[in-house]
């Protein structure tokens, strides 16, 4: 073999061993929704009844739970793997430590529910092994990850739910941002709103000064009372804006309700199976 | 007289000046020297709770496997080592030792299969397992800001502050080789073999 042979073979085998060496790390983002399906295997009607069971658990006990489904967890182990996860997203506030995280590992015929330091109690690790082995043995082993993961989701936030002294029937209230009035009358109240923040806006710089404690503070009250907050002009002014698309927002199910992590800590309680 | 004035003024702001940088790095010293306190006793807690499961889990596995003596009296040898161990490297010791021989312990079931289906079992493995991943958790999160500590002391004019303040060193939990996480139910030989083809 020649020299330039050799440098070939040399070069393939730095190569060779550099992907061998690159330890796979898959990074997920917490994209605000309940349910991430990251491996495909989850049926609507699945997403749609754990994304409500969550929501309703939220609003009612402030305990955030969500789904993820990959593939695999890659290189690192299914602990590791839900940990850094649940670590990034900080699910369940800073106060109370209450988020959980299921991951449905497909390819690795893993599953685990991770949980947030304030819901240990709820969620023993051998309550979430428990569970974890009997949707593993009743739905997973068969390919029904729709039926296992509903099953499992809808369990855990009925126990913290129970632990809390609430009932849950997987019909939360419409997130926030789909609160807008029936389409038809939505475009009066932000065009109302906008007038009188126009209104203000004049009367404050023809007067160059500060407004009047009196009328500033009357103004802000009344647009509060409204019930939505400030972010119901965008919303209300882009779904008639975009016409077909308004129902998109919240009245399918799913779609918006802003749920992300409150800086919940994980101190890597919970349990799973695999099968 | 009038003309000192200006200077006295100059003199006791620059000392003040010096004052509150100088107690700012002792306060930091002191500050972070507390924290590493602090996710240690985190790492002992679980260290504590992983010791009181193992009574348990050795009377259902003796439930079951009666004859395996020798794992039986490998985990009280450890558990007796872990309540003598005082110093953190004692504890460190002591604490894989008995990782180890809990990891005999667990892999029992693979002789015994009616283990694998006894719920009592499991559920104690569960939470043994439970044990060790919040203890990996801790034994992170303690070496990471014993790291910073480390670093801190050993900086200058850190070193000034940590010797005034009486901060010293830590240890870091590492861990030895036959402890590798995976400790229970893995065999250690292939653990061992991994660890060395990874390093070179």
């Amino acid at each position: 073999m020649g020299p330039v042979g050799r440098t070939i073979v040399a070069a393939a085998l730095v190569w060779l061993g550099s992907t061998i060496s690159a330890a796979q790390i898959i990074r997920i983002r917490d994209n605000g929704e309940f349910v991430q399906d990251r491996a495909g295997v989850l049926s609507d009607t699945s997403e749609r009844t754990i994304t409500n069971y969550c929501r309703e658990l939220i609003q009612k006990t402030g305990a955030q739970l969500k789904v993820l489904s990959v593939r695999t967890t890659g290189d690192e182990d299914d602990f590791t793997f839900a940990q850094r996860t649940a670590e990034d997203w900080a699910l369940g506030t800073a106060e109370a430590d209450n988020g959980v995280l299921v991951v449905l590992a497909v390819e690795d015929r893993q599953v685990r529910i991770q949980t947030g330091e304030g819901v240990e109690a709820i969620l023993p690790d051998s309550w979430c092994g428990t569970l974890s082995r009997q949707i593993a043995g009743q739905y997973f082993k068969r390919g029904d990850y729709s039926g296992g993961t509903t099953e499992m989701a809808v369990r855990i936030a009925q126990r913290i739910a129970a632990a809390k002294n609430v009932t849950l029937q997987g019909v939360p209230n419409p997130p926030p941002m789909a609160a807008p009035a029936p389409r038809g009358q939505v475009g009066v109240v932000p065009i109302l709103i906008f007038l009188l923040i126009a209104f203000a806006l004049a009367r404050l710089s023809q007067r160059g000064g500060p407004p009047g404690g009196r009328g500033g503070r009357g103004g802000r009250r009344g647009y509060r009372g409204r019930g939505g907050g400030w972010w119901m002009v965008p919303t209300t002014t882009w779904s008639s804006g975009r016409g077909g698309f308004g129902g998109g927002f919240g009245g399918g199910g799913g779609g918006f309700g802003g749920s992300f992590g409150g800086g919940g800590g994980f101190s890597g309680g919970g349990g799973g199976a695999s099968w | 007289m009038k003309n000192s004035l200006p200077l006295i003024g100059g003199l006791i702001a620059i000392a003040l000046v010096v004052g509150m940088i100088l107690l700012g790095g002792y306060n930091r010293m002191v500050t972070l020297d507390e924290r590493v306190n602090e996710s240690w006793a985190q790492v002992e807690n679980q260290l504590q709770r992983r010791y009181d499961l193992i009574p348990n889990l050795v009377e259902t596995v003796k439930g079951v496997a009666a004859q395996e003596k020798e794992i039986f009296v490998g985990v009280a040898e450890a558990r007796s080592r872990f309540t003598n161990a005082e110093t953190v490297g004692e504890k460190v010791a002591a604490s894989s030792m008995l990782e180890r021989a809990l990891g005999r312990l667990i892999a029992v079931r693979e002789a015994y299969p009616e283990l694998k289906s006894n719920e009592s079992f499991l559920k104690l493995q569960d939470q043994l397992e439970g044990t060790e991943n919040r203890l990996t958790v801790e034994r992170r999160r303690y070496n990471e800001v014993a790291k910073e500590l480390n670093t801190a002391v050993r900086r200058f004019p850190g070193t000034i502050y940590a010797s005034i303040a009486g901060v010293d060193r830590r240890d870091y939990f590492e861990l030895t080789d036959e402890s590798a996480r995976e400790a229970p139910a893995v065999d250690f030989g292939w653990v061992r073999g991994a660890v060395v083809f990874g390093v070179g």
